[in-house]
């Protein structure tokens, strides 16, 4: 029956590929819409790993992550690097990593930090950051580069560079009076610290020095390090601190503690759930697109149903000759439902061919939008569950007319 | 041997008068020939002997095998495995090749797929014996003459085999020469120790081609 069911199919190609076209379009559209989301979600999660909390100035918890972990938006204030010292004392922490943001260089985000951060951060997991190629910044003028940064730039260990003041490409004036030499390259994470450029807090204090409210005031050209005071190195401010405490247990009282510390305006926020506030946000539009996307299936099947409906009075012919060479009503009904599996089946398959190249495409946009490189798999058990109710659908709107066929194929005489 | 048997069959639409069919029979290797005039009940009586009709009143035999308290199941079964059918016109499934259509009379018959070898070379010989080449066996029915199709409706219907022959008349769509032609490629291509033959025609020059006649009466509506 499937043979005899394809060969129908084939002689009606135009009605059946535009309904498989629209079963596809859809099905795309509902697992592309579901498979970036997660793709992305997963990407964030696995982004920052081993940091218990972030601290930064008083904020929104998203917004501080984003822009330290992820580079998104603009610090709209700093704290002091007394209240970071004095944080970094408390008995519940077992390492603290101060980040300042604020430069680039031709397009990359520049994380002055201390060396700390290569041993403390991780990421998918507990996967240490790894070099590649060299070691970690130990004086004022090196500089680590993210894989990505080294990949495009085609920069290796020993190539100057200068950094930029302020964020975004073209924008700012650049610290041409003192040069970077890049000492290490790390291996690529699939996290924004790919596409990051990484320097010492002194290093990065230097090249601000003769700076004032964005603009140069002095060049580091004429100075010598040597003269300079003791202090003068340590920075007064930085962005935000990375945070590992000894034990999870008392996180919740210490995040009190840093929001009523007297000294300043501080907050403290746990990545995980600054970033699961973020996907309830971004899961609620989610959910509409999916609806809708689901709104297009039905149309699509009830397309399939239309299809089967409008043929029945045409193939009344090729009915009866199957009647007269023995075929029971229940296998022209079948015949009628194989035909509404074969649509689904392929269908599906051309969705799932077309979503891989969907996401293939999509993963570079993500990659340059949010430094993550999302991983994504042929089939998960969830679409293959979405893919297997969508067929079993169709299967369920070809009942109607497989009933009509059944009762006609009853009422209706061989020879007349 | 008796293929088919019908005795005291009668058939009531509803809000119409009753046909009343007469008794005859159908045995190994004979042609009969079934005529009437439109509404005699020509293509009810055929309806009720290929079991699509139930039968309300008197019996119908089929290879010994009564069509009385049987299962729709059963009569579908009976047909499948003992009759072949050619139609007046539009015999065959426009997009599946000759071969392939003919190929449907033993589809739904295991009984009927036991008598054959090799499909396709019954295939071939059949279609050798009705004049049909290997090329008009490959095309597509559409593209095959209404005689090239009438020939493929019989090589499906006397694939396997099956004992009783049902045409509904096959000749009206061909001029006198090629209806001719047809009925000997058809009587040539039956196996008279097994097979017989019940056709309606209106042509009264086939009369003579036949072993038997059996007239139907006009019946009131």
């Amino acid at each position: 029956m499937m043979t005899l069911a394809l060969a129908s199919l084939r002689a009606r190609a135009l009605p059946v590929i535009l309904v498989i076209v629209a079963l596809t379009a859809s099905l795309v559209l509902l697992l592309s819409i579901d498979r970036i989301q997660k793709a992305t979600e997963n990407g964030f999660t696995q982004s920052i790993s081993g940091v218990d909390l972030i601290i930064g100035p008083r904020s929104g918890g998203i917004e501080l992550v984003l822009y330290t972990g992820f580079h998104l938006g603009r610090p709209t204030n700093n704290i002091t690097m007394q209240t970071v010292e004095a944080v970094s004392k408390r008995p519940e922490i077992d390492w603290l990593v101060p980040i300042a943001l604020g430069d680039s260089h031709r397009g990359h985000r520049v994380i002055a930090t201390t060396v700390d951060y290569f041993a403390h951060v991780r990421y998918a997991g507990d996967r240490p950051l790894a070099f590649a190629e060299g070691k970690p910044f130990a004086d004022l003028n090196e500089v680590v580069l993210g894989a990505r940064v080294a990949e495009k730039l085609g920069y290796t260990l020993g190539t100057e560079l200068y950094l930029t003041h302020g964020s975004g490409q073209g924008l700012g004036k650049t610290h041409d009076d003192f040069t970077f030499t890049v000492t290490g390259i790390l291996e690529p994470t699939g996290t924004p610290n790919d596409s990051a450029v990484f320097v010492g807090l002194d290093g990065y204090e230097l090249i601000h020095l003769g700076w004032q409210s964005g603009s140069r005031v002095f060049s580091l050209d004429n100075l010598d390090l040597n003269q300079l005071p003791p202090d003068a190195l340590t920075p007064k401010t930085v962005t935000a601190a990375y945070v590992g405490l000894k034990s999870k247990l008392g996180i919740f009282q210490l995040m009190r503690d840093l929001a009523a510390y007297p000294e300043e305006a501080i907050s403290a926020v746990i990545p995980g759930v600054a970033l699961a506030e973020l996907w309830s946000i971004v899961g609620m539009v989610d959910r509409v697109f999916q609806f809708l996307s689901g709104m297009i299936i039905v149309i699509a099947l009830i397309g399939l149903i239309t299809m089967t409906l409008t043929g029945l009075d045409a193939r009344t012919r090729e009915m009866t000759i199957l009647r007269a060479v023995g075929a029971t009503p229940l296998h022209l009904a079948s015949w009628v439902m194989l035909e509404a599996l074969a649509i689904g089946v392929l269908s599906s398959l051309a969705a799932l061919g077309v979503l891989t190249a969907v996401t293939a495409l999509a993963s570079e946009p993500l990659t340059e939008a949010l430094g993550i490189i999302p991983e994504i798999a042929f089939l998960t058990s969830s679409e293959a569950i979405t893919l297997s109710a969508v067929i079993f659908a169709g299967l369920l709107s070809s009942l109607w007319p497989a009933i009509m066929v059944y009762r006609r194929s009853l009422q209706q005489g061989l020879l007349d | 041997m008796v293929i088919l048997d019908i005795k005291g069959l009668e058939h009531r639409y509803p809000g119409r008068d009753t046909i009343a069919f007469p008794d005859f029979n159908v045995s190994s290797g004979e042609r009969v020939l079934l005529v009437g005039p439109s509404g005699a009940g020509k293509s009810t009586l055929l309806n009720l002997i290929t079991g699509v009709l139930p039968v309300q009143t008197g019996s119908i035999c089929l290879l010994a095998q009564s069509y009385r308290g049987a299962l729709r199941k059963g009569l579908d079964r009976l047909r499948a495995d003992h009759m072949g059918v050619i139609f007046q016109t539009l015999n065959l499934i426009p997009y599946l090749s000759a071969e392939a259509n003919a190929g449907l009379g033993v589809r739904f018959s295991k009984t009927r797929q036991k008598h054959i070898v090799n499909l396709e070379s019954e295939i071939a010989r059949l279609g050798q014996t009705l004049g049909l080449s290997a090329t008009h066996l490959q095309a597509k029915a559409k593209d095959l003459s209404i005689g090239q199709q009438q020939r493929v409706a019989v090589i499906r219907a006397l694939l396997g085999t099956p004992e009783l022959i049902i045409a509904d008349e096959p000749t009206s769509a061909l001029d006198p020469q090629s209806t001719d032609a047809f009925i000997d490629e058809l009587f040539t291509s039956l196996d008279t120790t097994t097979q017989g033959v019940l056709m309606v025609s209106h042509d009264p020059s086939l009369r003579e081609r036949f072993d038997r006649v059996i007239e139907l009466e006009a019946t009131p509506t």
